[in-house]
């Protein structure tokens, strides 16, 4: 049986009489690839910050390997007036790492993500994306068996993106947990399973491919012809549920399959409307 | 715990050593001061404007005047009326006035002989408290000489009359002129003789440098983890609590006790002062509140939660600990409301231990007192901060 790194049970963060989060339950095991996601205020940021303790809970407990974990907080938090390498090997020292290692360790990690030519600049002169890279690799450098990332992609152009979470998935490779945050949806796709948070509560915590088996509707998309003409058409077939532009298509959910449309999956986002309406419901 | 301690004392060396204007700041602040409270800021007064009107009409009179005038420490300013006199002060072109009334230091046929009457602008406040003293001074010399006149005329009087009595009923060599006591105190300062400031200051600005770059330096450098999101990644590694408070202090510590020696160094060389007390002992007692500073650093930072709120509680304790420890105005001058306020700081128990051991040369066996609060100070105030701090953010 795959061994438990992080276990939360229960666990509430009260930050006033009527704002709270949770109570949220999440286990994370080894190997694992977890993507937190919601809208804006859902709780995410409070989820990770208890999984890492930075936050004590109001309640419930949580459980997590010692010293195996690595934290990516949402905003940059190393020390700009330390250069790329001095904010490495000063984390690597601090997770007790020898000093020769930390050293070794990270000229590796700065050369691994590409910031090698950087490693001697201010860590506060640096782009948007090695900010990024060298929030993951301090988070790293020691090794953690949990990987814990509050928007890593945020802010990151999506080049940048695409090399980021490559990194990750080699990261992750290693057996190592991973539980990342992200507005970017379609960044679940990466994830074994998907955890859906609104206004502070769980709403589902599945793999994708289980959501989409679950999924009641119908996904298809439709071309040719000016957005207003799509649009129109779309609202005119059967058991239409909604339809929005994207690019130069449509995309329409509905009830019952159309014969002649061209089937889609469905997104994370589809799946996130339906969940969210059966909750209100 | 020694290599995590030793990453993080590098680390804040870095942050220091890059903050160029920080570092030049808590370097010039010391020197600075010294030359504020050793100079500038000086309770010595001398160039008191003096102004004289003589109506006595003889020569008593005219010698007083010419004494007042040419006293060092006065500068005469030439006066006509006592009208005029008030007007000057009104003005701040003259900060004491002495009348000698009409018919003064001759022998009166009743009444009260008449007396110097002298008029201070008590708006300045030590000029006026040193003018009193000061002319007391100036007419020292005056007075022996009019004593010894006065010895010469009661000699010369009872001569006469001696003279008068018919030969065999006295003898005069017998006779010799009343001796006066001198109402005139000789003062003589011990430890201080010239009752300069910088000897007084100096030792106690040694504790306040300790506090300034310490209390404040430590609260804001926490406050700015905080702030930076840096303690947020601080909170998921191994680093204990007080490893991290450590680990901020050590630092500032060194940047006080180098501030401390350049101080000294400067008091010494710059002032002339001479530390007659044991130098050793002294440095233990300053570290002790080195740690009390260090200690109200991180109590603020504790209660701060931004930069600016940090700066502004760090200077609310410097103002009261500077205003009302004795450094520069004595507790004995203090009503009795505020006194308990004084004895609650630390600085209260560091200015008689700086002074008493720099200026007096005294030892533990008399500073026991001040020496054992220090200590608890330490204990109750870094204990009580090490709690409050907390490695959570929220």
């Amino acid at each position: 049986m795959r061994q438990v790194l992080l276990q939360m049970d229960q666990v509430t963060k009260r930050y006033g009489p009527d704002a709270e989060v949770g109570p949220l339950s999440l286990s994370l095991g080894e190997g694992e690839w977890v993507v937190l996601t919601g809208p804006d205020g859902a709780g995410k940021t409070t989820a990770l910050r208890l999984a890492a303790g930075v936050l004590a809970p109001s309640s419930g407990r949580v459980q997590r390997v010692e010293e195996g974990i690595g934290y990516v907080a949402a905003a940059f938090s190393l020390y700009p007036d330390l250069t790329a390498e001095e904010n490495v090997r000063f984390f690597a020292r601090a997770f007790g790492m020898a000093s020769g290692q930390a050293r070794a360790e990270s000229e590796r990690l700065l050369e691994w993500v590409g910031l090698g030519p950087h490693s001697h600049r201010l860590a506060g002169q640096l782009s948007g994306g090695m900010k990024k890279k060298l929030a993951l690799v301090c988070a790293v450098v020691h090794r953690p068996k949990v990987l814990l990332m509050d928007e890593p992609t945020t802010g990151v152009d999506p080049v940048s993106r695409e090399a980021f979470l490559a990194l990750l998935h080699e990261f992750a490779a290693g057996g190592a947990a991973v539980l990342l945050s992200t507005q970017y949806m379609h960044e679940a796709e990466h994830a074994g399973r998907v955890v859906l948070l609104d206004r502070g509560h769980v709403l589902c915590d599945a793999g994708l491919s289980e959501l989409r088996a679950r999924y009641p509707h119908h996904v298809a998309e439709i071309s040719g012809g000016s957005r207003s003409a799509l649009l129109e058409r779309a609202h005119a077939l059967p058991g239409m549920v909604s339809a929005h532009p994207l690019g130069g298509r449509v995309r329409v959910v509905l009830r019952e399959p159309v014969a002649g449309l061209e089937q889609a999956a469905p997104s994370l986002e589809d799946l996130f409307v339906w969940l969210a309406g059966d909750e209100s419901r | 715990m020694l290599a995590r301690l030793a990453a993080l004392v590098r680390k804040e060396f870095i942050q220091i050593r890059r903050d160029r204007r920080t570092l030049a700041i808590m370097i010039v602040i010391p020197v600075l001061w010294l030359i504020v409270f050793g100079y500038a800021f000086s309770f010595d007064v001398s160039n008191v404007k003096v102004g004289v009107i003589d109506r006595s009409g003889n020569s008593r009179g005219a010698l007083i005047a010419q004494a007042i005038k040419g006293y060092e420490k006065f500068k005469p300013v030439t006066v006509d009326s006592s009208v005029q006199a008030r007007d000057l002060m009104r003005h701040g072109k003259l900060s004491m006035l002495v009348e000698i009334p009409p018919g003064w230091g001759q022998q009166q046929a009743a009444g009260e002989p008449p007396s110097l009457s002298v008029l201070v602008d008590g708006s300045e406040l030590f000029t006026a408290q040193a003018g009193g003293r000061l002319l007391s001074q100036a007419l020292q010399p005056i007075q022996e000489k009019l004593v010894s006149e006065i010895r010469a005329e009661s000699l010369a009087q009872i001569l006469a009359i001696l003279k008068n009595l018919p030969p065999g009923t006295a003898d005069a060599s017998q006779f010799a002129p009343p001796s006066m006591p001198s109402l005139l105190p000789k003062l003589e300062f011990l430890y201080n003789p010239n009752l300069k400031s910088a000897p007084v200051m100096i030792p106690g600005l040694l504790g306040m440098v300790l506090l300034v770059v310490t209390t404040m330096m430590t609260a804001l450098g926490i406050v700015r983890e905080r702030e930076t999101g840096t303690l947020e990644q601080l909170i998921v590694t191994p680093i204990r609590p007080f490893e991290l408070i450590l680990g901020k202090l050590l630092p500032y510590v060194a940047i006080g006790l180098f501030d401390f020696v350049l101080v000294l160094l400067a008091g010494m060389l710059l002032f002339g002062l001479h530390f007659v007390g044991s130098l050793p002992v002294f440095s233990v007692l300053a570290l002790l509140f080195l740690f009390c500073a260090l200690g109200l650093g991180i109590l603020i930072s504790t209660i701060a939660q931004n930069q600016a709120q940090a700066m502004q509680l760090a200077a609310i304790t410097f103002v009261v600990q500077i205003l009302l420890s004795g450094f520069v105005f004595p507790l004995a001058s203090m009503p009795a409301a505020i006194l308990p306020i004084s004895y609650a700081l630390p600085f209260t128990y560091f200015v008689p231990i700086a002074r008493g051991m720099f200026l007096k040369g005294l030892g533990l066996s008399d500073l026991w007192r001040q020496a054992a609060v220090l200590l608890g100070y330490a204990i109750v105030i870094t204990t009580i901060s090490t709690v409050r701090f907390r490695k959570r953010i929220g």
